[in-house]
């Protein structure tokens, strides 16, 4: 029996917290280790954590000042002993079934990846979005990689698989510290370094779309700091990918591509002045020779955009869209 | 961030408030300390808390009880400093200690940095030499020295990339990490001056007395220490001496009825290492060294018994 841990960040979550817990001890089978990570919580959150029965339940409780989800992830990384993990955010909940199925894959074979899928509740509006990442067929990362690429599948979750900790410590891999979008700027190399991975059909983690959490905070200057952080992730991930050695310029054109729309996505919502250093930087990349372009409109857009961001921005104010 | 300190915390809650404020009384700021409470049964891990709320540098992990080594490990794992520093939770700092340790530092990178300690007794103070000089190379004195961890200021990088870690639930970790230090260790300074108060109390996990499972903990340390100095015979021997010859004996022989382990002791030595004698780092001893290692050699323990109970009355 190969065992399996559970990294949950905390931050504030003290509604959450003991929900989160339940549902990893409502599993039928229990994970072999649950490590806490108390990301400097302001209100009753460690209290909660600590005054918990964990039973008999080998558990570590991190207490430390906030930085970020990125470094508290990567401090559970850092202690985790078993042979697989994964992270649960700690307003989130798993199924009751996942460990079990879970021991089922990383069992047999030595799967460095085991991908579950991921439904998004939104409680006020009663609407439930499946994020559904199954695919029997394929058995290599860069092959889900390139499946949830081609056809936009919401994958770069890193709540929604399952670590072997051998395979994620021998790579060095990292969530970058103090930036959003960690995952964004992490999974698709994870999934791409993956030489084994399995997918299963059942949805093991319910994501609980709250209107106070940090991701969905207005405030201007907030968004530019998400924007701009995006942006360096982007040129990260660029830059990581061309560095592999004989990676298929196909894989290298979707992964632009891929960084391209969550580029645009962000750029949208900042003024003049912030859109136009991701103009330079699309320029830098030479990534507009892989906008896809529907309009004659697009085309002429795309000409202008790589020969002269200064002019497109001085026209066209912001990107709208691919 | 400078300095990672690393305090495994284990049902220490008398002293260990002095020890924190030891460290945050430092006159050098740039550091972390990372509390690992090994499952206290007492008031330590509430104390940790405090600490941790009033300190923002303060990184606690409280986790199910399973030893120093383990901890020590975690602590490395978790260090986000360039160099680590090992501290026990029942001892204290000098508030100059780290500022010496960072200024030394600052002309020649270093990746050990060895300073002496002070062992503070109940009723007295002792100035205890950290490192022995044996030869001219720095890495043999380290090996061969004190094993302790504390009041060494460590690289961190070269402890990741060697490997360097503490054996997992073992009592004498400390030997085949220092061994293990040195191997990995090039460049190591000396600073021949006390910054650290050694506490030595009555019931240190060292001292109490838990002797069955300590028997088989020397031999396995052993057994690791072979694999690991096959290229240095000459240092491997001197280990032997010093720590199967004369400690673990010497150790052994405070208790009763352990007669059968010590000669199972000198076998070993005796099969191993015929001419252990004439060893370069033994013959540097001090005469009362190589009286005792003869009288265990020729197994007189009613004589060394007796030599012990000397010690004790003086």
């Amino acid at each position: 029996m190969k065992t399996i841990a559970v990294i949950i960040t905390i931050y504030n979550k003290a509604d959450y917290i003991l929900a989160c817990l339940d549902s990893v001890f409502n599993n039928s089978v229990l994970p072999d280790e649950i490590i806490l990570i108390n990301d400097g919580s302001t209100d009753q959150s460690f209290e909660l954590i600590e005054t918990y029965n964990f039973n008999t339940l080998s558990h570590s409780i991190i207490n430390k000042k906030n930085e970020g989800v990125s470094i508290s992830r990567n401090l559970g990384i850092a202690i985790v002993k078993s042979d697989y993990f994964l992270f649960i955010d700690a307003d989130d909940i798993i199924e009751n079934e996942l460990i079990e199925k879970l021991h089922t894959f990383c069992d047999e074979d030595e799967v460095e990846i085991v991908s579950y899928n991921v439904q998004k509740r939104n409680i006020e509006l009663g609407k439930i979005a499946f994020i559904d990442k199954h695919q029997p067929d394929l058995n290599t990362g860069s092959d889900f990689l390139q499946f949830y690429l081609e056809h936009q599948v919401n994958f770069a979750v890193a709540c929604g698989y399952c670590y072997k900790t051998s395979f994620f410590k021998s790579n060095n891999f990292e969530f970058s510290p103090g930036k959003y979008h960690e995952d964004y700027g992490l999974i698709p190399l994870v999934l791409f370094t993956a030489e084994k991975m399995i997918s299963m059909a059942y949805v093991g983690y319910t994501v609980f779309m709250v209107p106070n959490s940090i991701m969905r905070n207005n405030d201007y200057s907030f968004k530019v700091k998400k924007a701009f952080d995006t942006l360096n992730l982007s040129k990260h991930l660029l830059l990581k990918f061309s560095q592999f050695p004989n990676i298929q310029s196909y894989i290298y054109q979707l992964i632009t591509n891929f960084v391209l729309n969550a580029m645009f996505s962000k750029v949208t919502s900042l003024d003049k002045q912030e859109q136009y250093c991701f103009l330079l930087t699309i320029h830098e990349y030479k990534m507009e020779r892989f906008i896809k372009c529907s309009s004659s409109k697009m085309i002429f857009r795309k000409i202008l955009l790589s020969y002269s961001p200064n002019t497109y921005a001085r026209y066209f104010g912001y990107l709208n869209g691919k | 961030m400078k300095i990672s300190i690393i305090i495994p915390v284990y049902n220490t809650e008398k002293y260990l408030e002095s020890c924190l404020v030891s460290i945050f009384n430092s006159t050098f700021l740039d550091f972390e300390v990372i509390l690992i409470n090994d499952g206290s049964t007492d008031n330590s891990g509430e104390i940790c808390n405090v600490f941790q709320r009033k300190y923002p540098n303060i990184v606690t992990l409280h986790k199910t009880n399973s030893g120093q080594g383990i901890c020590r490990n975690l602590g490395i794992q978790m260090a986000r400093g360039e160099y680590v520093l090992f501290v026990d939770s029942d001892d204290s700092i000098n508030n100059d200690f780290l500022a010496n340790l960072v200024t030394f530092n600052e002309i020649d990178k270093q990746d050990v940095i060895v300073t002496d300690l002070k062992k503070v007794y109940a009723t007295k103070e002792i100035y205890f030499k950290n490192l022995i000089e044996f030869s001219r190379d720095m890495k043999i004195n380290l090996m061969l020295s004190h094993p302790g961890s504390v009041a060494k200021l460590i690289r961190k990088e070269i402890l990741i990339s060697n490997n360097v870690v503490f054996e997992a639930g073992r009592i004498f970790e400390d030997l085949t990490f220092n061994v293990r230090l040195a191997l990995a260790a090039n460049k190591i300074m000396y600073i021949p001056k006390a910054f650290y108060n050694y506490q030595i109390r009555e019931k240190s996990t060292t001292n109490n007395a838990q002797l069955d499972i300590k028997f088989d903990d020397i031999y396995y340390i052993v057994s690791q220490i072979d694999n690991l100095l096959t290229l240095n015979p000459k240092e491997m021997e001197y280990l032997y001496i010093e720590h199967i010859l004369y400690s673990a004996s010497l150790r052994f022989l405070k208790y009763t009825n352990t007669e059968q382990q010590v000669v199972k002791n000198v076998e070993i030595i005796r099969k191993k290492f015929p001419n252990w004698s004439e060893n370069c780092y033994y013959r540097r001893k001090s005469m009362k060294f190589k009286l005792i290692c003869h009288l265990v050699y020729k197994m007189r323990f009613k004589m060394i018994r007796f030599l012990q109970t000397l010690g004790e009355n003086s």
